[in-house]
């Protein structure tokens, strides 16, 4: 808890906890990354090898080939940044009231939605594929009775820890619930 | 050529920056740590820059006008 002490979101309620903060696994950005390292490692091995096949090109062309690299490694920067904006910002917070999902998509598309831990009906773990199991990450379902009918999350680490997580948070808000409709009827009781 | 590839290369500058501060507006905008948030502004801004200035360099440096000729291309 005393990790997002600083942190805070959107729409955040008054006194309104952050349990947990849960992304992608670090391996679904690798994955994102790879293109970006194949074409960095091309950039580098362009600075050892082209003077030494093309010697011509390189004394006639030197400030053309730099050009060409530092135009290259910007776009490759931006690149990179959009990624890492597309991942850490694609989140889903779980607080002491409710789970909100941010979907990021690009730099255009946000989608923000919540859920109510009294709206769950059903929690489901999938964990399919090599990488998934060697690596614990996969999919959570939450199966609701709002408005989304199925809630997700993608390619989490732990699945398993989270789904214990939201269905002890939803038996405890249950249990909650039931003991303020106790206390109302009492009191009711108490004025008749 | 000079002129063409000035503006071409005005151009693509703003789209950089445009990108940048797309960038910087998200992370600003909704990340949850804003400690976080400013010290990879200042690094995503920083590397930026140094390429951009970098890259102008190299770009004024440019032989443009014998690039354009025939000649450069025969060689």
């Amino acid at each position: 808890m005393k990790l997002f002490k600083n942190a805070y979101f959107e729409g955040q309620e008054g006194d309104e906890t952050i349990l947990r903060v849960v992304r992608r696994h670090w391996f679904n950005i690798f994955v994102q990354y790879i293109p970006v390292l194949v074409v960095v490692f091309f950039m580098g091995a362009a600075i050892g090898i082209f003077p030494g096949i093309f010697p011509d090109f390189w004394q006639r062309s030197g400030t053309l080939f730099w050009f060409s690299e530092t135009m290259l490694a910007m776009v490759i920067w931006v690149w990179s940044a959009l990624i890492f904006v597309d991942y850490y910002l694609d989140v889903w917070i779980i607080t002491d009231r409710r789970v909100v999902n941010v979907e990021q998509k690009g730099l255009f598309v946000r989608q923000v939605s919540e859920l109510r831990y009294q709206k769950i009906q059903d929690v489901t773990t999938e964990v399919d594929g090599f990488f998934p199991t060697l690596l614990n990450y996969g999919e959570v379902f939450v199966q609701t009775a709002g408005e989304k009918p199925r809630f997700l999350f993608h390619n989490v680490p732990e699945p398993y820890q989270i789904k214990g997580m939201l269905v002890d948070l939803q038996k405890r808000m249950q249990k909650k619930d039931l003991e303020e409709v106790e206390r109302v009827v009492r009191g009711e009781e108490a004025e008749m | 050529m000079q002129g063409l590839a000035n503006i071409l290369y005005g151009v693509l500058s703003v789209v950089y920056w445009l990108l940048a501060l797309f960038v910087v507006y998200h992370v600003r905008k909704y990340m949850l740590d804003p400690v976080l948030a400013s010290l990879l502004i200042l690094i995503f801004l920083g590397v930026m820059a140094v390429l951009f200035l970098l890259n102008l360099g190299f770009f004024y440096a440019l032989p443009l006008g014998s690039i354009a000729s025939s000649e450069w291309l025969a060689r």
